[in-house]
């Protein structure tokens, strides 16, 4: 038999490789379509799952050093997690009362002040310090505008909570998860790294490794600020006398992981508060104040040390981000789009490395 | 189907070893011959085994290294300047040998290409994992590492011998030519 001539294998390679090239972008889009449609019904599972990343990256340093003393892998995850777990039982057993205390006394501020009431002493606030305002129409105008804002306020906050049932099933998951990614995460890691082809192989454990370490270390530090910033939020309302000093601190603390609007959303209803409470416009400005002296610590002093050179993220990409993480996934997409937008921008960082400096990544090489 | 085992394994835990081999393979290499049954189950956890076809590039000069290779089978080709006019044939290793250790230690492109002169199978350590392994097993971290500055230790004296010797016969072929004068 002839061999075949030269261009008809050609053809014959070129059709090949088309086709292979088409069946890629088939589950290229197959697999965007998939995603596509359990996104949005994935937040149950998908929230929970990011927050036990989270868990476990911050925990993991704490697990290899038991490792380093002696213990198994296992061993040390569950000595950790037990550990934590006896924590978290201790600072309820702790904190619940003064907790209860707080909530009662929030459930009976309520059940006094409605919106209407709270919207009279504030008129009467206003009246007392603004003379510009004691004309009725601009007066009236005024107020109506602030009380359909405060409707709009309790409405999309009441809409931000998370449900019973999710927050049962992710107080489950999120341990279990957090376990298992400690415990296994390694062998996971291998098992991904051992399916890759071999020209990308060197490079994928380059980069994870690289991931890792940037993403450890900003997570660990953000979560430690916000500890710093929390307990000086609790030291300065209780020393201000603010009701409730305790909650509003602790999401203070919470909040200041959303930037440029964290600081904010922790200072507000501490301000609405305290004014309430002490029936003076004084009162705001102290807990300005006091907030504001907060940020100033954590600028100059708290986030340079425990930060460093963290991951620097465009204020344009932070704001479209909290936006879309509020609106997809609720308070925990706000709390979470700035650590998920880091993992994103330090992979494409380190693919643009790898893009640069390995051959395999160059299309045609 | 290993990813399916680490989903799974924790239920369904298979009693059979299937890396015994590997292991064993492992205790006759110098630089895991002194460690003990459980060191060495430990060193497997961090191993990478990969197969490469005939002609295959494990790494290119001049690409960042992140680790080392052990030839488990096959033979493996060290080329510089590799795919040029300029090619260099510098090593061919078989099983047993290996190679990329320099990567292992610090970070610095490779210096050389490795090809696959048949079809091989490697096992390759790497820094990120060593690493790991300080920390978590400082023991066993510290008697690898001793082991392989020792190795090192003797590829550079055999160097420096080679050095001295080629450096001998260049004075010798000096005054050969410069008597024939």
């Amino acid at each position: 038999m002839n061999p075949l001539p030269e261009n008809k294998s050609i053809v014959i390679n070129l059709n090949r490789s088309f086709i292979f090239f088409l069946f890629k972008v088939f589950i290229f889009i197959l697999v965007a379509l998939i995603a596509a449609w359990i996104l949005p019904h994935s937040g149950m599972v998908l929230t929970p799952l990011i927050l036990a990343a989270l868990l476990s990256i911050l925990l993991n340093p704490l697990v290899v050093m038991l490792e380093g003393r002696g213990l198994n892998r296992t061993g040390a995850v569950a000595l950790v997690m037990g550990i934590i777990t006896l924590l978290m039982i201790w600072l309820m057993i702790f904190l619940a009362p003064v907790i209860s205390r707080e909530f009662k006394t929030i459930g009976q501020a309520i059940k006094n002040e409605t919106p209407a009431t709270l919207m009279v002493k504030l008129k009467t606030l206003l009246n007392k310090h603004l003379p510009l305002l004691k004309n009725p129409e601009i007066n009236d105008q005024i107020m109506t505008k602030i009380e359909k804002s405060i409707y709009a306020m309790l409405n999309r906050s009441i809409q931000l909570i998370p449900t019973i049932l999710p927050l049962a099933i992710s107080l489950f998951l999120i341990p279990f998860m957090t376990f298992f990614l400690l415990k296994d995460g390694r062998r996971m890691k291998k098992s991904f790294i051992q399916s890759l082809p071999n020209r990308y192989f060197e490079m994928t454990i380059s980069l994870l490794h690289k991931i890792e370490g940037q993403l450890g270390s900003y997570i660990r530090g953000q979560m430690l600020v916000s500890l710093c910033i929390g307990i000086l939020s609790i030291m300065a309302l209780a020393i201000l006398g603010v009701p409730y000093f305790l909650i509003i601190g602790a999401m203070a603390g919470l909040a200041n992981m959303i930037p440029y609007f964290g600081p904010i959303v922790g200072a507000v209803p501490a301000i609405i508060l305290n004014v309430i409470d002490k029936g003076s416009l004084n009162a705001a400005l102290v807990v300005i104040l006091a907030f504001v002296l907060i940020r100033l610590i954590d600028d100059s002093l708290v986030s340079p040390n425990i930060l460093g050179r963290s991951l620097e993220i465009h204020p344009l990409l932070v704001i479209i981000v909290i936006f879309i993480g509020g609106e997809m996934f609720g308070i925990m997409g706000l709390l979470l789009c700035i650590p998920v937008t880091g993992i994103i921008k330090v992979t494409i960082e380190e693919l643009h490395w790898s893009f640069k400096h390995y051959r395999a990544f160059r299309i045609g090489s | 189907m290993k990813k399916i085992d680490v989903i799974w394994g924790n239920i369904f835990k298979n009693k059979g070893d299937p890396n015994q081999d590997i292991r064993q393979f492992l205790k006759n290499i110098p630089l895991f011959a002194q460690l003990r049954k459980r060191e060495l189950r430990e060193i497997d956890h961090l191993l990478h085994q990969r197969q490469y076809k005939k002609d295959e590039v494990i790494f290119w000069q001049n690409e960042p290294g992140v680790g080392m290779y052990i030839v488990q089978s096959g033979e493996v080709g060290i080329f510089g300047d590799y795919n040029t006019p300029e090619q260099q044939s510098l090593a061919r290793l078989s099983q047993g040998d290996f190679f990329g250790e320099m990567a292992l230690l610090e970070d610095d492109n490779r210096s050389a290409t490795a090809v696959a002169l048949g079809d091989s199978k490697l096992i390759g350590i790497f820094h990120p994992d060593l690493f790991d392994l300080f920390e978590r097993k400082p023991e066993l971290g510290i008697k690898v590492l001793s082991k392989l500055a020792n190795m090192l230790a003797q590829r550079l004296r055999k160097t420096n011998l080679e050095l001295q010797q080629l450096t001998c016969a260049r004075r010798t072929q000096k005054k050969d030519k410069q008597a024939s004068r």
